[in-house]
């Protein structure tokens, strides 16, 4: 158990610092904005682990708050283009990073909607043992669900920490070649 | 080793120093207002991560630190908020965001 708190504190340690590192090295608005959200929701994630259960929700709330001011900003700031000029383009870092942040908040409504997210909760702080031996038919779904909610969770955790990484691979590229 | 994988107060603290350090850096060395003020925003959240952590190991109560962090979080919202409206009235009126262009303020 102590091995998943450590790497969960880890893992979100790095999506704080990389987070932070981007947001005060990227040259785009948008870009700052974007990370910032990130940084909120590992906040979140970080006050979380540490059972301060309001303030963690607060952040989260605050990065999805910022997620829908983001939306509007990119939809008032973003030059108007005709519809034959509109590239669509492949881009992996937002990819990985929308897709983190959609599995991220398919982990809680699932834990919400199923009433496990105490018990994830519990699991992140580390105050409760994964228990992963199905001992009787009632009880099948019930540790699937669970089971299911934490693999994805992790799973987000780990698409965050791959968009952070080719976030800061990419800024210090660019910045290199600019110098 | 074996303190790098038993995660204790010092691993948060340390956490929060790194933070308060890019923050602080950021602050100084950035001239745009905007990332300046996400600036101040990381470095409140890593006080608000400070007090989380002495609030989770030194307290018995667990709340004292928790209430600060919540306090934190609301100052840190309403500071964003009014900033953003001072950034928008500035940008009307210099056409700019930068902190080095802001000099004279009038009533």
């Amino acid at each position: 158990m102590g091995n998943l708190v450590t790497i969960s504190f880890y893992m979100i340690a790095f999506i704080l610092v990389g987070a932070a590192l981007c947001a005060v090295f990227s040259t785009r608005i948008k870009t700052v904005l974007f990370y910032t959200l990130i940084m909120f929701f590992a906040f979140g994630l970080l006050s979380l682990q540490l059972n301060c259960v309001l303030n963690g929700a607060i952040q989260i709330m605050l990065g999805c708050g910022g997620a829908i001011l983001l939306l509007g900003f990119l939809a008032v700031l973003t030059p108007k283009k005709a519809p034959n000029e509109v590239k669509l383009e492949f881009r992996p870092r937002m990819f990985l990073s929308l897709g983190a942040v959609a599995m991220f908040f398919l982990t809680l409504l699932w834990a919400l909607f199923d009433n496990y997210l105490k018990r994830l909760l519990d699991i992140m702080s580390g105050s409760l043992v994964i228990n992963r031996e199905i001992s009787t038919v009632e009880t099948i779904s019930e540790n699937m669900t669970a089971n299911y909610a934490i693999d994805i969770g992790i799973a987000a955790i780990v698409l965050l920490l791959l968009a952070v990484g080719v976030g800061m691979v990419g800024i210090f590229k660019r910045n290199e070649e600019k110098m | 080793m074996e303190v790098l994988l038993n995660i204790g107060m010092y691993h948060y603290l340390v956490l929060a120093l790194i933070l308060f350090c890019i923050g602080f850096w950021g602050l100084i060395v950035c001239r745009n207002i905007i990332k300046s003020l996400i600036c101040a925003e990381i470095m409140l959240n890593a006080c608000a991560i400070n007090f989380i952590v002495f609030a989770q190991y030194l307290d018995a109560s667990h709340l004292h630190g928790a209430v600060f962090a919540v306090f934190i979080a609301v100052l840190g919202l309403l500071e964003l908020g009014l900033a953003a409206a001072l950034v928008v009235s500035i940008y009307r009126y210099k056409q700019s965001t930068d902190l080095e262009r802001i000099s004279d303020i009038r009533g």
